[in-house]
């Protein structure tokens, strides 16, 4: 069963008396495990789908399924529990909470559920993901005392956190240079291998969307191509 | 530490400019809560004691009249009422002897009169007075607030009146006459059942040990004087005829409509006197004067009704046992269908009871347009902060935070702010009725000594006031977050992308 499975989705948004259609009838599907980038310039529609994928917005026709799930129709509460059980998010501005610092933004996701964890197991685990980002000398930071890199770090071990069963990306090297935004997108891929997440991200930067194992080009809110490779799985969860 | 009193205290923080905004105008409003309140229930304790320990007891029975009773007659509009007469007196007194919640008890008859003394036939110049008229035994037994200049007490049964020295300046003044213990004024009296004049002896006179609220009220045109209850009764036409109600049934009343010439079939239509041919000598006016002045055997008619009484003024062992003995005493009335009612101190001390209430509802009303206006700020304040907070709030939803959380938060913001404050204004409101309670507030009229009960105020601290006031800055604190929680609940995890 595929993890995500879009069929026919449209997305029209109302701009004054004008509709402004952002996805225009967009039907794929990603399966549990991939690392999969969802290209394409500006304006194309990468943002909105993975809104839709990420149950923040709604589609105006069509299906969005999540894990076999239909999320049409589903109420606020029930639909923010899917996305804290099932998703994990990296936003372009890194979206820190500024008052806490880098151990406490990480174990945030943790603090809205019922967490069945012990105190110790739920330390160990938020210690393992700073360790794997890089960032044990910096738990005690808050956003503001960190780089772009360290913020975009910090936001991978959160969207982890939680064990989702899909971490989006909405342009996650947007605000890096090029060098650190290579390098998360191969923290991106290294924790993709080692715990079998499935990643989605968004890119227009076409030198990064290469490493992705499953690409969908879009142009004017239309899937152009689908292009899957062999996947690397080094590891599994 | 739960992670929404981190996030909570961080942001205040954080936003040290606006939480200092917020929480001045909380601790200034504590602040004015806990002082203003700490007078007022100071002011209207005194107030109830002075009554209670000068003029009404802490309970006051009355008759029923149209209008509300108290110890200066009934205020009916035009003030054309008589005061009730207190029915079944003796049985109610006898009733009171029996509840041990009762320590004792005196009566009362209240009257108006025009102060004048022999000789000045102006009487424009006259003064009026209140007359308190009062067994004086049971009366100074139970309240001592009368500090003598000259001459003492009236004894019981002695004609007499007790004047204040606001009223004999005030003699001196109008009548030009230096009134001293001893002295004869004439009191003209009036009341329902017509004018009455009576002199009375001038047995003492006195100062109230607190301010006669009479007086100061009336800008020292009237005072309270003291009178034996003869003499008061005489006034107000209080006799056995007019107080006893003889029922007369209709065959009897048939008589008076008997016809146009009704009078001329009773009496005869000749004429009535006629001279005696058999008399000796004429009579004298002398003679007659004699015969007309020989009252003897008019006398039941026109005898005082020494068990009239206005009121009974009852004095209890522990003065918060008031509202229960009300209660029974009304209940009792009811049940002995005795036209009567009980009241508190209040109610006996009328209008002047009132006064700290009117007091404290302008204080409550100046609170809430105050309280209005720190709403608004409040709430601006944190309109700003949820604007300002849009992408967090967007990324909290986004990762899974529910409503519930969101709202949870800012009411920890918000309650936090609000009790850090309001127990700081607590503090600072606290130490400074210290310092009042201390130093003392002087009256500086005679107006404000019945306000403070005394020539100076010393406010004191109530834990209810206390808690009031944080009640108060609560309430603030949650109308305050409630339209801008509902605009940030409304904020879709989508703004956490839209928004940079």
């Amino acid at each position: 069963m595929a993890m995500v499975r879009l069929e026919n989705v449209r997305k029209v948004y109302a701009l004054g008396k004008t509709e402004v259609a952002a996805v225009k009838g967009v039907s794929f599907s990603i399966e549990r495990g991939d690392f999969m980038s969802i290209a394409g310039p500006s304006g194309s529609g990468k943002t909105t789908i993975l809104n839709l994928i990420g149950c923040v917005d709604t589609p105006t026709e069509g299906v969005v399924e999540i894990d076999g799930q239909a999320t049409n129709g589903l109420n606020d509460r029930d639909i923010t529990f899917l996305r804290h059980r099932k998703l994990g998010f990296i936003f372009q501005s890194f979206n820190l909470v500024p008052v806490l610092n880098v151990y406490e933004n990480i174990e945030f996701p943790l603090l809205l559920g019922k967490e069945s964890s012990s105190r110790t197991a739920r330390k160990e685990w938020i210690e393992s993901l700073i360790a794997e980002v890089g960032l044990e000398q910096w738990t005690a930071h808050r956003p503001n005392e960190l780089s772009g890199g360290q913020r975009q770090r910090v936001a991978i071990a959160r969207a982890l956190v939680t064990r989702p069963e899909i971490v989006l990306a909405d342009e996650p090297t947007a605000n890096l240079d090029s060098a650190t935004g290579g390098a998360i997108i191969e923290l991106m891929k290294k924790i993709n291998r080692e715990m079998h997440t499935t990643f989605i991200f968004s890119t227009h930067d076409d030198r990064i969307v290469g490493i992705a194992d499953h690409i969908i080009r879009l142009q004017d809110g239309l899937v152009v191509s689908e292009d899957r490779r062999e996947q690397e799985h080094a590891g599994t969860r | 530490m739960p992670v929404l009193v981190r996030i909570a205290l961080r942001n205040l923080l954080e936003h040290k400019a606006k939480s200092l905004i917020i929480g001045l105008i909380i601790a200034i409003g504590v602040i004015i809560l806990v002082v203003g309140n700490s007078f007022i229930d100071t002011a209207a304790l005194g107030i109830q004691r002075s009554f209670v320990h000068n003029f009404t007891g802490s309970v006051f029975i009355a008759g029923k009249a149209d209008a509300p009773v108290s110890l200066l007659g009934v205020s009916s509009v035009g003030g054309t009422e008589s005061t009730p007469l207190l029915p079944e007196y003796r049985h109610i007194v006898d009733h009171l002897a029996t509840l041990r919640e009762v320590k004792g008890s005196t009566s009362q008859v209240t009257g108006i009169a025009l102060l004048n003394v022999e000789g000045n036939d102006n009487t424009e110049d006259a003064v009026p007075t209140v007359l308190f008229g009062i067994d004086p035994s049971t009366y100074r037994s139970m309240f001592d607030n009368l500090r003598f200049v000259s001459g003492g007490y009236l004894l019981p049964g002695q004609e007499g009146i007790l004047l204040s020295t606001q009223q004999v300046a005030k003699i001196a003044k109008d009548l030009k006459i230096e009134i001293r213990t001893g002295d004869k004024v004439l009191l003209n009296g009036f009341g329902s059942a017509g004018f009455h004049i009576r002199e009375v002896t001038v047995r003492g006179i006195f100062a109230f040990k607190q301010v006669d609220p009479m007086d100061t009220v009336s800008g020292g045109n009237v005072s309270i004087s003291y009178v034996d209850i003869q003499t008061v009764r005489a006034l107000q036409g209080m006799v056995v005829s007019s107080t006893n109600i003889t029922h007369v049934d209709k065959a009897a009343t048939s008589l008076l409509s008997a016809g146009d010439n009704a009078d001329t079939d009773m009496f005869g239509g000749g004429n009535m006197v006629q001279v005696d041919p058999n008399a000796s000598r004429p009579v004298s006016s002398g003679e007659l004067t004699s015969i007309l002045g020989n009252k003897s055997s008019v006398k039941p008619a026109e005898q005082l009704d020494t068990g009239a009484w206005n009121f009974i003024l009852v004095d209890l062992k522990n003065p918060n046992d008031a509202p229960q003995v009300i209660r029974a005493l009304n209940a009792w009335f009811v049940s002995q269908k005795i036209d009567a009612q009980a009241g508190d101190w209040k109610a006996a001390a009328g209008g002047f009871g009132a006064i700290a209430d009117i007091i404290r509802v302008v204080f409550v009303v100046a609170v809430l347009i105050v309280a209005v206006v720190a709403v608004i700020i409040i709430m601006n304040t944190l309109m700003i902060s949820v604007i300002e907070r849009t992408a967090e709030i967007g990324t909290m939803r986004a990762l899974g935070a529910q409503k519930g959380f969101v709202w949870r938060m800012f009411i920890v913001e918000t309650l936090t702010v609000s009790l850090v404050f309001g127990v700081s204004g607590m503090v600072l409101g606290s130490i400074l009725i210290g310092i009042l309670n201390v130093v003392g507030i002087h009256a500086g009229s005679a107006f404000l000594e019945i306000l403070f009960a005394g020539p100076v105020l010393r406010p004191a601290i109530s834990i209810a006031s206390l808690a009031g006031s944080l009640v108060v800055v609560v309430v603030i604190g949650v109308l305050s977050h409630i339209y801008p929680v509902s605009i940030a609940l409304k904020i879709q995890p989508i703004r956490a992308i839209q928004t940079e």
